[in-house]
This record gives C-alpha cells, structure tokens and sequence, in this order.
C-alpha cells in the first residue's frame, strides 16, 4: 500500500469525528418509537377493539368535552369538510375543543411548524375552542391538537420532535394529515 | 451511526432525521432480529437503505441544485508539488466522496470511518464481498487523483 493511500484512508477513518448527534436524540427516538409501534395485531383485534369502545363509549359518557379537532375548508364561498379536493389557496379552519387548561394548534407543512396557536395572529380562542386558520399552500399538512394539565412545551419547528416532547410532558393529542396538491 | 449519517449525506438535520428513523426502525423491528449478525451490522444495514432513501428523496426534490462544491476548495492552493497538509486532505477529501457514486461512498464509509470488514459489509448491501472490496480498491486511487487535482499539492 502506497503511503498516498494509507493517508486517504486515515482521514477516511477520522472523518466526521467532530460530529456529535444533536443532544436529546435517544428521549425523541423512544417517544416516537413508542407511539409508533407496530399496529398489525390491531389487524386482527380491530372488529373485537371497536365493539368493546362502542360500548365502552356509550356506558361511560363523559362528564367533561374531550380534545377533538375539526378540519373545515373555505373554497371560494363553499365551506367543505374533508381535503378531497384541497387546493393552494383555500382557507383551513383547524378547531379543536379545549380539554384541559393548556391547550394549542400546531400546524406543519412538510414537517415543519408553519403556526402555533395560541400566539399567532390567524388564532381565535374562546372558552370553548381553539380555531388556527390558515391559507394552505402546496405540501403535506399536519394538524395537531394539545391539551394538558400541565403547561406545553412550546413547539421548536418539527414535527416528530414537538410531538414527541409535548408527549413526553404528558399532553393528550390529536392530529390530522392532509396533502395540498 | 450519526456520524456515518452525516458524512453519506453531508447535511446535519437530515442526518439527524435519519438516525432517529434508524432507531425507531430497529425498535420496532428488534423482534424480527434473528441474530445471523451483530446488532451492529443490524443497525448499519437499517441505516445504509434509509440514507440511500434520503439520497434519493433529496436528489429529487433538489434536482436543479447541482453545483461544484467550489467553495470547499482549500484557498489559496499549495505551489506544485507541496504535501498537503491534513487539514486540506480533509476538506478535498469531503469535496470528492461527493462526486463518487453512492455506492462507493456508503462502502468507503462503512469500511473506513466504520471499520467494518467486507463480509460484514456483504451483508449490509446484499454484494459479493470480494465485489465490494473491489469498489474499495478502485475508489482510493479515484480519490487520491481527485484531492491532489483539487488542491494541487501531492499527498
């Protein structure tokens, strides 16, 4: 082996030896993971699963609103729900009830935080609800909505990594997808 | 693994990205494993075709950024001749993985910065290992010519 060489692989074996993962990495991973796992049994408990909820629902109704969120759409003048036919420029009212004294929207296109309610100015609070709206521009969009006893961490920008930590901190959440094409 | 990450796709956030996708992978496959290789080579497998996706995801949202990584050029150039010091090899050397196939380059990383030996690697890329140690072999001369014409030094 020429010596030329022998240095180019030295370097090979230093490279990236200043790199460090981004601090917290492992805490994110077991969040997502732990949210993400496999649903195949669910394949095959999902009619038994369903049949004990409904039950479970109707025996037990709740005293208290839980979190939900409500997607509707402005078309021009066509109000509409669901994102069959969503297009650049439509008008996404993202509601979601308030379960718990902490609460927010978080809106993401392509991963990335485009809106946090409450903060931003296209956000309505009442005592009831939380509405973000927001002009949707081409990507994939997900919405999510946060409600705790405790206060939410505040979004840093990404999608996974908020989501992860608001979980962490024990927030309940419901989130929805939709692509803008 | 955040390192080999970084360096097969010279972008921090997405090596990031990756490495968690890695980890939530192997979380959720861990009951798959079967133990024929090391958790490591496992893992390294896991990361070498999720790097190749984010590659390829990249490549297409980012075809019209095509540019000579010129910038990274160490300046001003050694005269003819001079050794290159460590810190130019570094940078040409980064500057010219970037022009070698994916392939050659996940397989330099993964024998060099990872130490991994060609049957291991054999496993992680589905190759001959005797077909991978002949990209090695082919690339190092590849590289040489290619940091010494960037700097203009010798090695």
């Amino acid at each position: 082996m020429t010596e030329p060489i022998a240095r180019i692989e030295a370097a090979l074996t230093g490279l990236g030896a200043e790199h460090e993962p981004p601090v917290g990495w492992q805490s994110r991973v077991l969040a997502a993971a732990t949210t993400r796992k496999s649903p195949k049994w669910w394949w095959f408990a999902a009619p038994a699963v369903a049949a004990v909820v409904v039950v479970v629902v109707i025996l037990q109704q709740p005293d208290e609103p839980g979190l939900e969120l409500a997607l509707t759409f402005d078309q021009g003048n066509v109000v509409v729900r669901g994102d069959t036919s969503l297009h650049a420029g439509d008008v996404m009212h993202a509601a979601a009830t308030r379960g718990g004294p902490y609460y927010a929207v978080w809106i993401y296109r392509n991963d990335l935080l485009v809106m946090a309610c409450p903060g931003a100015i296209q956000c309505r609070v009442t005592n009831q609800a939380i509405t973000a709206d927001a002009t949707l521009a081409l990507g994939r969009y997900s919405i999510v909505a946060l409600s705790s006893d405790s206060p939410l961490p505040p979004p840093k920008g990404r999608f996974d990594g908020d989501l992860a930590r608001a979980m962490e901190a024990g927030a309940a959440v419901r989130s929805k997808n939709l692509t803008v094409r | 693994m955040y390192r080999y990450c970084r360096e097969a796709l010279r972008d921090a956030t997405l090596a990031d990205d990756v490495q968690q996708q890695v980890f939530i992978e192997a979380f959720r496959d861990l009951p798959k494993f079967t133990h024929r290789s090391s958790v490591r080579t496992w893992l390294f497998a896991i990361a070498r075709h999720r790097v190749l996706d984010a590659a390829k995801s990249r490549r297409r949202a980012q075809s019209h950024i095509e540019e000579d990584d010129a910038t990274s050029v160490p300046d001003p150039r050694p005269s003819a001749g001079e050794r290159i010091d460590d810190g130019r090899l570094r940078d040409a050397l980064v500057a010219c993985l970037d022009k070698l196939r994916e392939s050659v380059r996940t397989a330099l990383l993964l024998r060099f910065q990872q130490g991994f030996t060609f049957e291991d690697m054999s496993e992680m890329c589905r190759e001959k290992p005797g077909t991978l140690q002949a990209q090695v072999t082919r690339a190092l001369p590849v590289l040489r010519e290619c940091i010494e014409g960037r700097t203009g030094g010798a090695l």
